[in-house]
């Protein structure tokens, strides 16, 4: 058995390829938590509780545009009114 | 025994043939010892090598470990690959002329003698390719413990993006989400961080560590049975001989006794899966809340599929 | 279709969930996705989390194949198709390649399943050497499976069993490479 086959260094070249390659997709970057508003594009009105979610209450724009069924904390209460 | 054969010459290629499976076999046992001993200097090595990587990989998915745990796999699959392909050349395809019974015999037990040995070297593998696997863990208490801790230094940390007036995170969201302002009603999105959004995956896995010992009381019972099973045969082979009347009595009492064990330990092996479903399920529900209806689906279908296909 | 399970969460049907899997393996930028759908990431992200929860509720296992189904169709679908993740010409011709030609995609298959027994990263030594994203890799073999699927069910199995012959074939040939690459596997010196 020549030197550079023993088990051991054949491990640690396995170990150093392991370390050494690129991670598919790149590092894995954590992402904190955040608060954001989104406005109206149209007219910059936010959107209120009472209005609901898929649609501009001054200007109809729409926010969303599906139909919200009921899911985890959204509910179908959330689609606006006015549609 | 070779006088046997019907002439002089078949009889000298009978021994020249046997006289060749004995030296293959010999030689086929050597091999498979050399890559056993191969095989277990290069797995010891390499399982401290593993467990050191898997807890020094900070990366998220501990991806260097993954990979080193897939090449030391490859490599033992490489030596069985190397006695699958000699065992396929020398013993299954050896190569014998004389069509003679005593020959045929001979054949199959130099046959027999050598996949005995080479499963051992299979089972080798399959003991190691255990091992390998479980250097393999996650301290998923201390990621749970991290959420947790995040969730306490943001929830009060926010304020309404329209108005400036404080917005409180209620509980932890582990999807994307609209928090309503209490000041001005503006409808904030609030996103969870990575971690956060972990949760729901990382829930399940969490109950399943904690609720591990249940599972394992349940998977145990197919061994025991089999050990009632063994000991109850053993008993009635051996009253096949007896002629003790009181013996067979005592005999035929303890074959009932362990009967009765055994249909106990079946009956009872459903409910242990039951109960370490509904432990896990309650632990998940409980770090993560807001997917109890689903879970609760999860767990219905699990215990039918259970029930169903008799697992 | 009267299969609750296969209702549309929040109005993303399992069409849209699966395309936008692909489409995000692809490396294509969820805010794209979600633009391109008219939804925000709260739905999106509640949407995905029941999909999951509807696979594990199905005994059937009807949303799992379903989804496969669409995954395998994610190039066309109406509102996603054109998202596309940056490819170069190279990775491009190779994916044509690999649509077009079985025998191409059963080497590349082997040449991945080897990869991951010399320790490499599959996914990212594809990427490397041929400049295939995994999401559009997936997509590929989801419809090579599908083609699979009818073969068996037409009783054409000495097909199936060429074309798994020829991955096995490739996927040694890789291995053997890679093992000289990394200077042999551990047992070559013992001989029988």
């Amino acid at each position: 058995m020549s030197a550079e086959n023993k088990p051991l260094s054949l491990l640690e070249r396995m170990k150093q390829k392991a370390k050494e390659q690129k991670n598919y997709g790149g590092e894995f970057t954590g992402e904190e938590a955040k608060v954001n508003v989104r406005a109206c594009p149209n007219c910059g009105a936010g959107r209120a509780k009472q209005d609901g979610l898929t649609h501009c209450a001054y200007c109809g724009f729409e926010f969303l545009s599906v139909q919200l069924t009921d899911g985890i904390n959204l509910k179908k209460e959330d689609n606006s009114q006015n549609t | 025994m070779f006088g046997l054969f019907s002439n002089q010459a078949t009889n000298n290629e009978a021994t020249a043939a046997i006289k060749e499976m004995e030296e293959t076999r010999e030689r086929f046992f050597a091999f498979i010892e050399k890559l056993e001993q191969k095989m277990k200097e290069f797995a010891e090595a390499s399982l401290p090598e593993l467990t050191e990587l898997n807890n020094t990989d900070t990366d998220e998915y501990k991806r260097a470990y993954h990979r080193m745990k897939a090449a030391v796999l490859g490599q033992l699959d490489s030596i069985q690959k190397k006695a699958l392909e000699v065992k396929e050349e020398k013993i299954t395809n050896f190569r014998f002329t004389t069509n003679d019974h005593a020959l045929s015999t001979a054949y199959y037990d130099f046959r027999n003698d050598c996949y005995d040995r080479y499963n051992q070297l299979d089972e080798l593998k399959n003991h190691y390719r255990g091992q390998v696997e479980a250097t393999y863990s996650e301290n998923y208490e201390a990621k749970y413990q991290q959420i947790l801790d995040e969730y306490e230094a943001i929830r009060n940390k926010f304020a309404c993006v329209q108005c400036g007036s404080p917005i409180v995170i209620e509980k932890i969201y582990f999807t994307t989400t609209y928090i309503t302002c209490p000041a001005c009603q503006t409808r904030n999105t609030f996103e969870p961080s990575s971690k956060a959004k972990t949760l729901e995956q990382l829930g399940r896995s969490l109950a399943e560590q904690r609720t591990a010992h249940l599972l394992k009381e349940h998977d145990a019972i197919p061994a025991k049975t089999q050990e009632l099973y063994l000991e109850r045969h053993k008993i009635q082979l051996s009253l096949i001989q007896e002629k003790n009347n009181r013996v067979i009595r005592e005999k035929t009492s303890r074959i009932e006794e362990l009967g009765k064990l055994h249909e106990e330990l079946e009956r009872k092996r459903p409910a242990l899966y039951q109960t370490y479903l509904r432990a896990m399920f309650d632990e998940w529900n409980k770090i993560n809340p807001a997917l109890t209806e689903e879970h609760e689906k999860f767990y219905n279908r699990l215990l039918s599929d259970y029930r169903k296909y008799k697992l | 279709m009267s299969n609750p399970l296969l209702e549309p969460i929040h109005g993303v049907s399992l069409y849209d969930y699966a395309a936008v899997s692909a489409k995000m393996a692809n490396g294509v930028d969820v805010k794209e996705i979600c633009k391109k759908l008219g939804i925000e990431h709260a739905v999106f992200e509640e949407a995905s989390a029941l999909w999951v929860a509807r696979m594990q509720e199905d005994s059937s296992f009807a949303v799992t194949m379903a989804f496969g189904e669409y995954f395998g169709q994610a190039e066309n679908h109406p509102k996603l198709k054109d998202l596309q993740a940056q490819v170069g010409d190279e990775g491009k011709a190779n994916l044509d390649k690999m649509r077009d030609d079985r025998y191409f995609y059963e080497e590349l298959n082997g040449a991945r399943q080897a990869a991951y027994e010399y320790g490499y990263d599959g996914a990212q030594w594809i990427q490397e050497n041929y400049g295939i994203s995994l999401g559009d890799f997936q997509t590929v073999a989801m419809k090579w499976m599908e083609v699979q699927n009818q073969e068996m069910a037409g009783g054409q199995t000495g097909n199936i069993h060429h074309f798994i012959d020829y991955q096995q074939k490739k996927q040694a040939e890789y291995a053997k490479r890679f093992a000289e690459e990394q200077g042999g596997n551990v047992a070559d010196d013992v001989e029988f």
